[in-house]
């Protein structure tokens, strides 16, 4: 851990700072066309006061909230309607689309082409990463054939959009396609695209390292290099070959750069002689709807269960409260216990998660009540027990540990302070041990192991158990042997069980 | 860096120019592009995590590998976390 240091980023100024770390994850290429776009603004002479950014939903429709420029993030699929709208109003203005594939090929799909087609002077900078990331790496109209995802598991059957052919097909004056692995090319489309008169398209190939490089078996920066390798770059690439296969060339380039007057050009030269304006009034405003109100859940009969003769016995209900950074797995830590708890020790468990938008490295909780007799409350208030792998996460979760409780920590992570003196800390590192021991990703199982020496709530059998059914198969081994480790360094604090609670 | 074998007549009339890594080690992600792009590979790990619980990059400079001020890095991070400034030749 290090002091946070004062340091200016040159793209600083064109950024809105306090929103920064953006949510994107690690080996995510949304960073690098942001980072180009800001680059191509500065260097474009433009007066920012006149450009305005325009978003979608999705990953990449954050970019809006990012930028310190006047922004837009629009509902789904619309931003090119939006973006339309802004430059009819105002023809002042460079508007520029910064959205992603599912947002604007998939839902936006039609307002896409008809832009092109009309030839309205905006910039769409499309950010294709050939699926669905923020909902979870789902399919979408760009995901070549035969790749995995969600919701194509055994291989896309469909044939992918060709988003560059397709904006060429419509007529739009300006194409062209980069990889984020190429940022400089990148840079000089955008500066291109900036000073073109007329709907102008660039498709920038990003990878999207947690959801369809996760699948493909291309995780981190693999997916990247990969790209980068694929990548055929040419100074007149043919349209009809930018066909994106999983295994072929992806053809970069400029494909098309013509003259052809843009919408308003057109608007101005043909009709504005003819045509009177009328004001717009509009005051007619729709009562709100009431909210119905949610039938309440029908009680399950409960059934009475065959006792196990190591089973601990809860009698007031013990709350536990895991939080970390997304992706360390704090979720399937809490699934673990709650099912070791309700399914194997025969008790009650109730489990429930907490997250933010990001796939990767927001703070998020995940609590568990476990009790031998009913459980009447869902909801964690007063945690006994808490667990937290990351600072991110102790900021957020630190006012949740209350005096007399229990908070095991990663020794290396975390460095808790402001805390009441009577509680009482367990320190593990985690996840050095994880990397000793091969890969970083098992450390949430290493302080299972820790949470399961020290806390006399659940037996190891049924723990073990518990993690055996919910792991990934292929990686029993290496589970197994993170959990040996975590619950052998916890061994050695084993009077912290006589405490009792 | 490999030996040189042949050298430019006027090489002695260039500079190559130096620059100095800044490094805003709380944005990092460490997802590496960094170190993969860097042309005199200058860059390395650090040993610490950050606030986040990445590991950041850090610069290693020797004799023979020193930045450059190609400005790789600062193009191609997604994070906004490393910038170059230019250095006054040391003579």
């Amino acid at each position: 851990m290090i002091e946070p240091q004062i340091l200016e980023h040159p793209k600083d100024l064109l950024l809105r700072k306090e929103r920064i770390p953006h949510i994107w994850c690690p080996g995510c290429g949304l960073g690098s066309a942001l980072s180009a776009l800001v680059d191509a603004l500065r260097s474009s002479g433009l007066d920012l006061k006149n450009v305005a950014v325009v978003s979608g939903i999705g990953c990449t429709g954050r970019a809006a909230g990012y930028l310190n420029l006047d922004s837009f993030h629009t509902t789904h699929g619309r931003a090119i309607p939006y973006a339309t709208g802004l430059k009819l109003a105002n023809p002042d203005l460079t508007v520029i689309v910064f959205s992603g594939d599912g947002d604007l090929a998939a839902i936006g799909g039609n307002h896409l082409i008809h832009a092109a087609r009309r030839n309205v002077d905006i910039k769409v900078i499309c950010v294709n990463n050939f699926n669905y990331g923020m909902t979870g790496g789902q399919g979408g109209p760009t995901t070549p054939r035969l790749a995995r995802t969600t919701t194509t598991s055994y291989g896309n059957t469909e044939k992918p959009f060709n988003l560059v052919h397709l904006m060429a097909a419509c007529g739009a004056p300006y194409v062209a396609r980069w990889t984020s692995a190429h940022p400089h090319y990148m840079k000089i489309a955008m500066g291109e695209m900036l000073k073109k008169d007329g709907f102008s398209f660039l498709e920038v190939i990003a990878p999207c390292p947690t959801n369809f490089g996760r699948r493909n078996k291309l995780r981190e920066i693999k997916l990247l290099q990969r790209y980068l390798e694929q990548a055929v770059l040419e100074s007149q690439p043919d349209i009809a070959k930018a066909d994106i296969e999983l295994d072929s060339p992806i053809l970069c380039g400029k494909f098309v750069d013509l003259e052809r007057p843009s919408y308003l050009t057109a608007l101005k030269e043909t009709v504005s002689a003819k045509v009177k304006v009328y004001d717009f009034r509009g005051d007619g405003r729709a009562p709100l709807e009431e909210e119905p109100v949610k039938p309440a859940a029908a009680k399950a009969p409960r059934k009475p269960a065959e006792v196990p003769s190591e089973r601990p016995v809860i009698q007031r209900p013990v709350q536990i409260k895991l939080a970390g950074l997304g992706g360390q797995g704090i979720g399937l830590c809490g699934l673990i216990i709650g099912r070791a708890a309700a399914i194997f020790d025969h008790n009650q468990a109730v489990y429930t998660q907490e997250y933010s938008p990001e796939a990767r490295g927001g703070a998020s909780a995940s609590s568990i009540i476990i009790a031998s007799r009913q459980i009447h409350t869902p909801y964690v208030t007063k945690p006994d027990i808490m667990v937290i792998m990351a600072q991110g996460a102790y900021n957020k979760y630190q006012k949740d540990v209350r005096p007399g409780s229990h908070l095991i920590i990663d020794k290396d992570l975390v460095r808790p302070k402001d805390l009441p003196d009577s509680v009482r800390i367990q320190a593990i590192p985690a996840t050095r041990l994880a990397e000793e021991l091969g890969q970083k990703v098992v450390a949430n199982i290493v302080i299972l192991g820790f949470f399961t020496a020290l806390v006399p709530h659940i037996s190891l059998a049924a723990m073990q158990k518990a993690l055996k059914g919910s792991i990934p198969k292929g990686t029993e081994e290496l589970n197994l042997r993170a959990f040996e480790t975590g619950y052998n360094y916890g061994k050695k604090r084993r009077q912290y069980r006589d405490h009792g609670y | 860096m490999p030996p040189v074998k042949r050298k430019l007549f006027n090489l002695d009339q260039y500079q190559v120019p130096r620059g100095k890594v800044q490094i805003i080690s709380e944005r990092c992600k460490g997802c590496s592009l960094c170190l993969e792009y860097c042309p005199n590979k200058v860059l390395a790990w650090s040993t610490d995590y950050n606030f986040k619980g990445y590991r950041y990059p850090v610069l290693e400079e020797t004799e023979e590998r020193y930045c450059i001020s190609c400005r790789f890095c600062e193009e191609v991070c997604p994070d906004f976390a490393i910038y170059v400034i230019d250095k006054k030749e040391r003579g």
